[in-house]
């Protein structure tokens, strides 16, 4: 069920806001794992048994290692300092192994699902090319809905146990409700127990000015999905698809569009997703925070789909670079090569281990994981050349403070951003490559732009001035929301005619001016295929 | 704030954003007539019709309005029709669209195209089609806001009566170009979701307790038909005790997919319109025993709709195919 559906914006959203607000509130998660549970077997029907079995095993999973811990607790306070240390040591270890049974149970669901004939088919490529008759069959498997987001969220809740962040959930039916919540479900943000478990725990009475924000971000990322985004789809496909026709502008006009378009569909969707959770009372977690506004692809991925950086952060880059074997080899290092190389060494291999992860999270091809190596390459070079930086524009007097050098790391950022983009989106990386070296050739086609753009996309003028100006719109505030200023509170401050002028006007538009129904293709979600 | 000042605060910022969506209701749909006359097929015009004059109704999606020409029913068997689709018309509209015009016509025969029921393939696919079939008997512009286009302006001075009785006329030219062995016979049958034939199931029992007959059709279409689609068809129209008219059968060797399809396969152009009318309207007279109303005072409006439509094609026949 998409979120921008007539089915989920009505019936499903407001039939779950009734029955949400009937019940007592003790009980209210229950109408929220009914609803949840509803979204997910009309979506799933039978594979809803896949996420029941993984919450079992969390939960026995969490529940064990809270054990271990609270034994060692009570035993603790009475041994010695040694025996303390050796206590702890096996309490860890079965910690681990119990994590690392859940990995390989959950991940190996999810590699079974997701990444199986992938690589399968690469085998089976590499003993054509050795003369070795095996094949790996290729299996015809449903990807259970959010797999992705929902494994992360597992791990992720079995660790913090561990780590003693939050306690283990004792009621099977709350994990449960935390790792299917519908608003999520399908694209994030990727929760962590603490935070969003905690917020469906806690009692939530009806709070009109919440409830009144929450629609109106649920309005917003409808007018960022329907109006914006899904107008430039076509276009983008038209272009993408028959890449080996066009050079020059309507290129580089379609890999600018895809970027918008993808910026556009997956923060529309998270503000949808934000929305629905506010009018129960429950807060998300941000995913975006105007990443295009960021000095660098490392600022930009702290800005972009900002709780998977966070997940890949705290239990893939911290676990490598911090660990024992890594820290011994950083010292080492330092005998032979300057202190900062030294330092950097463990940061450079978590890293290699995150943007792989990264790359291949996204799915099943080679040209995702080419994405994620991209941005660690980008990174790498950052870090190794960072001290010859400095010292280059200490020569040259240059002040990184200054605007002018502000916008241009930014500008280079943008481009950078967009030659990701650029591989995300084709086909595969060679019609990237070829892509990319057909940007710097200039349009030889017959018709010129604006009629490229309506023939091919269904775009006219007025389009292109409704994107224009929705950059214009979204620069102004991203500006002020820098600048630490909530656009919700800025207009709860104005008159009641201007408000509910600002609140009626893109509601209206999205229906008028949409792009949806007969003649605008279907543009799923983008995030949800993952 | 006190509940009731809440409640009364969304009641009217509700009704008030009701009031603007249904200007822009009937906006669209004034916008969705068409100035010049040969091109106005919008459904709508068959509310300007006098109540209950309307024969045969067809109704279906963008295939029935390019396929059914309810002119050549009335020049050569003198019964009148109406022809009513919208593009990727689902079942769940189909039925809401038909309550609609029982309001004001009466249809001895209605036609229901069947490429309705495979659009939606899973139910949350047409319990979405209903919850918007729903909400746009309310608030049209949902289904209609496409009309709302500056260069559609015009259309709102424009004469709501439509010659064209919801024909959607296009005399341009595209062959066909996918050679598909369509023909081919098989005993399989094609997955209708439940629901679609549920909903379908709705609209026979509507219409009959209506007092009309309803008809199945599978109009021509190259590209979107099998006989797969043929079987899931012939077995639903079995099941609710209806007929079945496959004209991708029965017009098998009459429609050239050279000649006669507007753009290479989904949906004929005027000679092929022509072609499938003309069969219809033969069998419908055979089958039904339609009334010839040819000459009477209060057809009047028919023959002069056929003058209109003659002198229509005398301008066109000289325009460049653009269309």
């Amino acid at each position: 069920m998409q979120y921008n559906s007539w089915l989920y914006l009505f019936p499903f959203l407001g039939g779950s806001i009734i029955l949400y607000y009937l019940i007592p509130v003790k009980r209210r998660w229950i109408g929220l794992l009914f609803s949840s549970l509803l979204f997910y077997i009309l979506a799933m029907k039978n594979l809803v048994a896949v996420v029941l079995f993984t919450t079992a095993t969390i939960y026995l999973g969490a529940r064990t290692i809270e054990e271990f811990n609270e034994q060692f607790k009570l035993k603790k306070k009475e041994l010695d300092r040694a025996a303390r240390k050796e206590l702890k040591s096996k309490i860890t270890k079965k910690n681990r192994y119990i994590i690392a049974l859940l990995c390989v149970i959950n991940f190996g669901i999810l590699f079974v699902t997701k990444y199986f004939n992938f690589f399968g088919e690469n085998i089976n490529a590499l003993f054509h090319a050795l003369h070795i008759s095996a094949q790996i069959p290729f299996l015809d498997i449903f990807l259970p809905l959010g797999i992705s987001f929902y494994t992360l969220s597992a791990i992720s809740y079995v660790t913090d146990v561990a780590r003693g962040v939050c306690k283990a959930e004792k009621n099977y039916f709350r994990l449960l409700l935390f790792l299917i919540f519908f608003p999520i479900i399908t694209e994030g943000p990727i929760s962590r127990y603490g935070q969003l478990g905690e917020e469906l725990k806690a009692e939530h009475h009806f709070d009109y000015k919440q409830f009144c924000f929450g629609a109106q971000l649920i309005v917003w990322g409808l007018f960022q999905k329907v109006l914006l985004s899904d107008r430039v789809n076509m276009y983008v496909r038209a272009i993408f698809a028959n890449h080996e026709k066009y050079s020059g502008f309507p290129v580089i006009m379609a890999i600018l569009l895809y970027t918008f378009q993808l910026y556009m569909d997956f923060a529309g969707c998270i503000n949808i997703a934000r929305g629905s959770a506010q009018l129960f009372g429950i807060t998300l977690e941000e995913n975006f925070k105007r990443p295009f506004f960021a000095t660098s692809v490392n600022e930009f991925w702290r800005r972009w789909h900002i709780t998977l950086g966070a997940w890949f952060k705290d239990y893939i880059f911290y676990p490598i670079s911090l660990g024992t074997h890594f820290q011994k080899f950083s010292q080492n290092c330092r005998k032979h090569m300057n202190r900062y190389y030294a330092a950097t060494i463990p940061g450079i291999f978590a890293l290699f281990a995150v943007w792989f992860g990264n790359g291949i999270w996204h799915g099943a091809e080679w040209k995702y994981i080419i994405y994620g190596l991209y941005y660690y390459v980008i990174m790498v070079l950052g870090m190794l050349l960072e001290p010859a930086f400095v010292s280059f524009c200490s020569k040259l007097n240059i002040d990184r403070n200054a605007s002018w050098y502000h916008t241009m790391q930014v500008v280079r950022t943008f481009i950078l951003v967009n030659i990701g983009m650029l591989i995300f989106r084709s086909k595969d990386i060679k019609t990237a490559i070829t892509m990319l070296g057909s940007v710097f050739q200039p349009w030889h086609g017959k018709s010129n732009f604006w009629q490229l753009a309506f023939n091919r996309g269904g775009l006219f003028k007025l389009d292109f001035l409704l994107i224009a100006f929705s950059v214009i719109l979204l620069y102004f505030i991203g500006k002020k929301q820098e600048n630490g200023h909530s656009i919700r509170e800025l207009i709860l401050a104005q008159p009641l005619p201007i408000r509910w002028a600002i609140y009626i006007i893109p509601i209206v538009l999205i229906i008028i001016a949409g792009a949806y129904g007969p003649g605008w293709g279907v543009a799923d979600f983008i995030y949800a295929k993952f | 704030m006190s509940k009731k000042r809440m409640i009364t605060k969304s009641v009217i910022f509700l009704l008030i954003l009701a009031f603007i969506l249904k200007i822009f209701s009937s906006l669209s749909i004034a916008m969705g007539y068409n100035a010049n006359p040969l091109y106005n097929y919008s459904s709508y015009s068959i509310f300007q019709e006098p109540d209950n004059s309307i024969d045969v109704l067809s109704i279906g999606d963008s295939n029935v309005y390019s396929s059914i020409f309810p002119l050549v029913w009335w020049e050569q068997q003198g019964f009148t029709g109406y022809t009513w689709g919208q593009p990727s018309q689902r079942i769940p509209e189909t039925y809401e669209y038909l309550k609609k015009i029982y309001k004001h016509q009466k249809p001895s025969i209605v036609l229901i195209d069947g490429n309705n029921l495979f659009r939606d393939k899973t139910d949350i696919d047409n319990l979405d089609s209903i919850t918007k079939a729903k909400l746009a008997t309310i608030f049209p512009v949902i289904s209609f806001h496409k009309n709302l286009n500056p260069r559609r302006l015009k259309n709102i001075f424009g004469n709501q009566h439509s010659v064209m009785k919801g024909y959607y006329y296009r005399k341009a030219s595209h062959k066909v170009h996918k050679k598909k062995h369509r023909m081919k016979f098989t005993r399989k049958c094609w997955q209708i979701n439940k629901l679609s034939t549920s909903t379908f199931s709705k609209c026979i029992h509507y219409c009959k307790s209506q007092g009309s007959i309803p008809v199945l059709i599978s109009v021509p279409n190259y590209n979107g038909w099998n006989y797969q689609k043929h079987n899931a068809l012939q077995e639903i129209a079995d099941k609710n005790g209806i007929n079945f008219v496959d004209l991708n059968l029965e017009l098998k060797e009459q429609i050239n997919w050279k000649k006669d399809s507007v753009d290479g396969g989904d949906h004929l152009n005027i000679k092929g319109a022509k072609k499938t009318s003309a069969y219809l309207g033969e069998y419908l007279k055979k089958e039904y025993g339609l009334p010839d109303r040819r000459g009477t005072a209060n057809y009047k409006q028919w023959d002069n709709d056929v003058e209109e439509w003659e002198k229509l094609m005398l301008l066109d026949k000289h325009r460049k195919v653009g269309l």
